[in-house]
């Protein structure tokens, strides 16, 4: 007997300030789900980061909600863990009343027997899986839940079971994705046979176990960043992956459905000691270079050292505009990585705004010591637990993480800055410290 | 050639050394009474610890430093120790080793070379432990003290401080330590020799008497012979063999009694364990050893062989192995008051005075030296 | 002195060769350390020979023993054997602790003539202070018996510069190793890279190890091609690999370390992959010189190309075409956290161990070189790479014949950037003098090798020229250590790392706040 289910991962729907960008991300989850219908999908897999953050725009909200229920129209369960980005333990999130609302069944019911966590299958009711997985956390204590896992529960179960899970792997992280903490392959249960992942912003499949079940992060729809939409342009395929599974020979397949909503096209400028003229004459000829960029997106990176003069001494929105004029869709110039002379102290150097303060971060903190006036253990071993070193990296990524909301709408000032604060509030878990 | 000598020469011992008749035991002084060999005389020590005693061992021992044929300088030294069976018994009463130099020069008075001895107790609370410098002047017309050259006569007198110190401090340790039926031993035998010896000696004999305390003396080396001219300690060795005596820890007694007040003993011969190899000659003070029964003679052997079971030397007491070790005065020790009396010497700038004396001596010392590799002074 | 507390007396000598009377009844041992207390302070003298002295003479003790052996000896003994016949111990002296400022200082009086000597006690180490950044090795000892007094060497110190742990098979290196490392696993101060040749130091559901250490999820990553659960899969990706990372690992003709060259600098990361697929890539290159590298790729890191599949496969899973891009960085990034990374290479030949841990080790020294060129080393933890059988990249044969590499680079300028080696080996006399002489702490673990001891102690910071005995009667668990960081050879007793961790604290339960 077959079965067929789809992994979408990491929509980040909600992401990008720019309103075309925020509508194309969309406009790839819609058509994601066509497709599921389309293929008779037994459910759908959604492994975090749903949305961007966990109180996005209302109308997205609504929007992904109609899209949801398209798919449920068809009879379509839908399973869905959250990610580091769509939830936050401090206050309800959107995605929590989704739930509520039964769009969709969390898979992450657990009891916890001693100090172990044993989590709990869901039969999906068509198919023959035994479904169960654990939603991404802030990140430190990805490691901490998977160590306390039940292994034993999880690898006796019987029945063809499917793992679903929001971190990075280690071994199967690329470098350039290696920043905060992964998970060993180590600490996933054995015995499954398909592990869906997310959090990983590129498509990875690795035949597991000798080759009897597959790991797979099937990457963003369309992408959250810059860099996803700069890896796009440099090859990274989009989409998601409909899993196919024959119960009579438990052979597994995985077909990987890409989405490509909109055209991207990348042009790199080296910049290095150049004068502003001389850049400003690159991007022109980039410019008029670009032929038939209708609907296009355009990316034009703009990396070196200045032989003189500073950045914004170069008008990168004239050229923005000229190229909105020759019809692209939307157009960015990346000039992260463009620094003048006298910017000899920025030693962080990088082509994302994420990565930049990740790096600014990871320098200040790494000077960052305890004063030596303080004598109370207490308020040390807080200190040390949350601000010094890896810790206090992790704090502050996640301190602006949780900053980075937006007001809601009608939101009033005051309740715009307590959401904020209790946010912060359960980053800092100062009810430890008390 | 050479073999045939040999040959020759143990023939000629042999003959000489006739074993047909032992004779009986023989002394060549008048005022002793001596036992002719019985079988009877020869008595079994069991050597147990069965009726234990204190015993002190006394023995001295003195060095020369410098000297001359006209002075030496000795470094003198009395050592004694106590043992109950085979324990140490361990006091404060008196320092168990005192040590004085002495210094003897000979001097011409009344156109006659007489040797004086001035002694210098190391503490000056040890000077009662020591001879009257008044007993320690001697003739060289008395030959009673002397025997061979002048180099030898020096020594000798030098010598003679010491003995007198034993027998001295004996008295000391009888009086102050020992009880009734305890035993002093003293290494050699308690005959006066010197002039003005029995002085000492008979008064160290009134305390040991008066005190019940047992004085003794048990000699290494033994010259005396039978009347057929053999050893006397061979002869009883033989005598032993040859009438199947089967105990071999045994004393002869008596051999002989002094009765003579420079040597009023009665003499023994004892062996004082199976495995020894000695025999020695032990004498008893004849006062004491008359008034005891022979159960206590025995028992006062018991007793010595008790001590003598010791590995390095079996049949001699312990007692006396470690007197002899304490009481000696070693070359290395003599080197470094040597060089502090040569250093004196020389800064009074008085070398050039005493190198000339010290410097005449005679010549068998050098061609001693010369043998031993020794530095030549 | 209390007569108590005498165990012997000083009765000859010269400085370095101090004969000394036991006291009968108190045995003294070879490695033994007895105090002789002074008006201006306290000797330490340690002992470093035993004869048997005697008043008799040795005929004379030769008869004795034949009476004995042969029977004729019946009722005869020794009387005051202990007067007669006793040991003499043969010391030197190694500290003089001064009354008025209680600092330890290179002794350069004698001892009293005929002054009495005592047993160590743990009051006398009162001057031993715990430094800032302790790295714990044991506890003091004096001949077999251990005191009270805990030894700490500061770690940012001996790690910096290099620790050389010489001994044989069986004397406790593994013990050792586990002790230090479990009493600064949780200290940030250091991280620690520890190449397990024989997969000891982790633990295993049969033995104790590292991972029961209560803060061992918050500090130990261990990789292993099969790790057990919350163990990283130890595998490398080609991308992670340059030219420079087989230098000193493999011999390499000129023409093969160019055609490596060229390939990396043309093809930059993919340059093992290029060399495995075809001659196409590399046309320049001769295809007989090629077919060598690619043995020498399936020699050491186990990788070929399957013509069938068109894939890069590799035999033993450590070194992947597809997986571990990142696992060097990680590693590096856990280390210079202040972590504390085992990695087992059990399985994996000697060059692919060697290998491995030279990328990381490149990869590091790299990093701090930047730091100390950005004024920023002092913020970063030490690091220390324990390596066993150190021979295999720092004896002089195979520097002669491979060439310098990553480990003797460290050895030999590590320091300035505080990048010191843990080297463990049997064979000390192998190492080059160079590298011995910057191996500024050595815990010398028993040794039965004449030569071998020989040679640690020619190097060693301290004069240990008369322990030559000293070190051959090294119990296991037993060892000294001579560093520049301590003011002299510290005979210490190495716990059993099994003691410690049944004696360390059971892991906090804490109620698990699961967020669903």
């Amino acid at each position: 007997m077959l079965h067929k289910f789809a992994h979408i991962t990491d929509c980040h729907l909600g992401a990008w300030r720019n309103p075309k960008l925020k509508e194309i991300n969309l406009k790839a989850f819609e058509r994601a789900i066509a497709i599921c219908i389309e293929e008779n999908v037994d459910f759908i897999a959604i492994t975090g980061d749903f949305f961007d953050v966990n109180v996005p725009e209302l109308d997205h909200v609504k929007r992904a909600v109609e899209i949801l229920r398209q798919a449920r129209g068809y009879g379509i369960e839908i399973y869905m863990i959250y990610g580091s980005h769509d939830f936050t333990a401090s206050t309800v999130s959107i995605v929590d009343v989704l739930h509520s609302a039964g769009l969709f069944i969390k898979p992450v019911e657990f009891e916890q027997i001693r100090d172990k966590i044993r989590l709990k299958f869901i039969q999906d009711q068509k198919t023959v899986f035994k479904i169960t997985g654990l939603s991404g956390r802030k990140s430190g204590l990805d490691t901490e839940y998977y160590n306390l896992l039940d292994m034993g529960s999880l690898e006796s179960e019987e029945g063809i079971k499917v793992f679903l899970f929001h971190a990075p792997i280690s071994e199967l992280t690329p470098i350039d994705l290696a920043h905060g903490e992964s998970i060993p392959l180590s600490l996933l249960p054995k015995g499954f046979k398909y592990y869906g992942g997310g959090h990983l912003h590129r498509r990875i499949e690795h035949k597991y176990d000798d080759g009897k079940s597959m790991i797979i992060y099937p990457g963003p729809l369309f992408g959250s960043t810059f860099t996803d939409l700069e890896d796009t342009a440099e090859g990274e395929k989009r989409g998601f992956y409909i899993i196919n599974y024959d119960n009579d020979n438990e052979t597994i397949r995985a077909k990987f459905i890409e989405l490509k909503i909109a055209d991207i096209i990348l042009h790199t400028i080296n910049a290095n000691q150049n004068t502003i003229k001389q850049i400003e004459d690159k991007i022109c000829a980039v410019v008029e270079q670009i032929q038939d960029l209708t609907n296009k997106i355009i990316l034009i990176k703009v990396k070196g050292t200045l032989s003189s003069g500073k950045r914004t001494d170069i008008n990168f929105s004239k050229f923005e505009e000229q190229l909105l004029a020759k019809g692209a869709l939307v157009t960015f110039i990346n000039r992260n990585s463009l620094v003048s002379p006298e910017a000899a102290q920025v030693k962080v150097f990088s082509t994302s705004i994420e990565d930049i303060e990740k790096k600014v971060i990871k320098d200040r903190i790494s000077s960052f010591k305890i004063d030596p006036a303080i004598k109370d253990d207490k308020v040390k071993n807080f200190i040390k637990s949350k601000l010094l070193a890896e810790k206090g990296e992790d704090t502050a990524n996640q301190l602006l993480l949780a900053l980075k909301m937006e007001k809601i709408e009608n939101e009033t000032a005051s309740d715009f800055q307590t959401r904020l604060l209790n946010n912060a509030k359960f980053v800092m878990e100062f009810s430890d410290f008390r | 050639m050479l073999n045939d000598i040999i040959s020759k020469l143990i023939t000629e011992l042999n003959e000489g050394i006739d074993e047909r008749d032992l004779g009986g035991p023989y002394f060549d002084r008048i005022g002793y009474k001596v036992f002719p060999f019985t079988i009877d005389k020869f008595h079994q020590i069991k050597g147990d610890n069965t009726s234990i005693r204190n015993m002190v061992f006394i023995d001295g021992g003195n060095q020369e430093l410098i000297g001359a044929p006209n002075f030496s300088i000795q470094l003198n030294r009395i050592y004694f120790n106590i043992f109950s069976g085979k324990k140490r018994i361990i006091q404060k009463v008196l320092p168990n080793k005192i040590e004085f130099f002495s210094a003897t020069f000979s001097t011409l008075r009344n156109k006659e070379i007489d040797y004086d001895t001035i002694v210098f107790p190391v503490k000056d609370e040890w000077n009662k432990y020591l001879p009257l410098q008044s007993d320690l002047s001697f003739s060289a017309k008395d030959r009673a003290n002397f025997t061979g050259t002048m180099r030898e006569d020096i020594q000798r007198v030098a010598s003679i401080s010491r003995r007198f110190a034993e027998w001295n401090y004996s008295r000391f340790v009888i009086e102050e330590i020992l009880r009734e039926n305890d035993i002093l031993i003293a290494d050699g035998t308690l005959q006066a020799t010197f002039t003005h010896e029995d002085r000492y000696l008979s008064g160290t004999q009134a305390s040991a008497i008066k005190r019940g305390v047992i004085f003794s003396g048990l000699s290494k080396t033994s010259s005396l012979f039978t009347t057929t001219g053999l050893s006397l300690i061979g002869s009883l060795h033989k005598l032993h063999k040859d009438w199947d005596i089967d105990f071999n820890k045994w004393c002869y007694y008596p051999v002989a009694e002094g009765l003579i007040s420079s040597h009023s003993v009665v003499i023994f011969i004892v062996k004082l364990h199976e495995r020894a190899d000695h025999i020695f000659r032990y004498e008893i003070i004849r006062d004491q050893a008359k008034s005891m029964t022979v159960s206590e003679l025995y028992d006062i052997l018991n007793n010595l062989a008790y001590i003598s079971t010791d590995l390095t030397f079996p049949g001699y007491p312990y007692g006396l192995v470690d007197a002899d070790d304490n009481a000696r005065v070693r070359n290395d020790e003599v080197d470094v008051y040597r060089m502090l009396l040569l250093s004196e010497i020389s800064k009074r700038g008085l070398w050039r005075k005493f190198s000339r004396h010290i410097l005449s001596t005679d010549a068998h010392d050098i061609l001693n030296t010369l043998k031993a590799g020794g530095s030549v002074r | 002195m209390n007569e108590d507390y005498c165990c012997g007396e000083i009765i000859t000598g010269e400085t370095t060769k101090l004969v000394i009377r036991q006291k009968s009844n108190e045995p003294i041992e070879i490695g033994d350390i007895l105090v002789e207390d002074r008006k201006d302070g306290k000797i330490f003298l340690q002992v470093f020979d035993l004869l048997y002295g005697s008043q008799i003479s040795r005929l004379g003790l030769e008869n004795i023993s034949g009476m004995s052996l042969e029977g004729i000896g019946t009722g005869l003994d020794w009387i005051e054997p202990h007067l007669r016949n006793y040991i003499l111990a043969i010391a030197k002296s190694i500290l003089h602790i001064a009354t008025v400022d209680k600092l330890p200082r290179n002794p350069k009086v004698l001892p009293n003539f005929m002054g009495p000597v005592r047993r160590l006690k743990e009051h006398d180490l009162n001057f031993l202070s715990k430094p800032k950044n302790p790295l714990y090795v044991g506890k003091v000892r004096t001949g077999s018996k251990s005191l009270n007094a805990d030894i700490y060497l500061d770690a940012v110190d001996v790690f910096s510069h290099h620790i050389l742990v010489p001994a044989t098979t069986g004397r406790g290196k593994s013990n050792l190793i586990k002790i230090m490392l479990w009493n600064v696993l949780d200290k940030d101060f250091c991280g620690i890279l520890v190449l397990d040749a024989h997969n000891e130091y982790y633990g295993k559901h049969n033995s104790k190890g590292l991972r029961d250490h209560r803060k061992a999820k918050d500090y130990l990553i261990f990789y292993s091609p099969n790790p057990t659960h919350g163990g990283y899969t130890l595998v490398i990706n080609l991308r992670s690999i340059r030219p420079n990372d087989f230098r000193g690992i493999t011999e390499l003709s000129e023409p093969q370390q160019e055609a490596m060259d060229l390939a990396y600098n043309t093809y930059h990361e993919e340059w093992i992959s290029i060399i495995l697929k075809s001659d196409n890539g590399l046309k320049a290159v001769k295809s007989g010189t090629l077919n060598v590298l690619r043995r020498k790729f399936d020699n050491i890191l186990g990788v070929y190309f399957d013509s069938d599949d068109q894939q890069i496969k590799c035999r033993n899973k450590s070194f992947s075409d597809t997986l571990g891009e990142s696992t060097i960085d990680e590693i590096v990034k856990a280390l210079r956290a202040g972590k504390k990374v085992v990695v087992d290479t059990s399985v994996l030949d000697d060059q692919a161990e060697l290998l491995i841990g030279g990328i990381i080790a490149d990869k590091l020294l790299h990093h701090y070189k930047k730091a100390k060129e950005d004024g920023n080393l002092e913020n970063l933890p030490v690091i220390s790479i324990v390596i066993e059988e150190a021979p295999r990249v720092l004896s002089e044969e195979v520097l002669r014949s491979h060439g310098n590499n990553i480990y003797s680079d460290i050895a030999r300028e590590g320091r300035k950037f505080k990048i010191g080696l843990t080297a463990i080996t049997q064979l000390t006399s192998v190492i080059p003098k160079t590298i011995l002489a910057n191996m500024n702490t050595k815990i010398i673990l028993g040794n039965e090798l004449a030569v071998e001891r020989s040679s640690v102690i020619q190097s060693a910071s301290q004069d240990l020229s008369s322990d030559d005995r000293n070190i051959a009667s090294l119990d296991k668990g037993e060892a000294i250590i001579s560093s520049n960081f301590t003011k002299f050879a510290i005979p210490i007793k190495i716990p059993l790392f099994e003691d410690i961790v049944k004696d360390s604290q059971e892991p906090s339960r804490h109620k698990i706040g699961v967020v669903s």
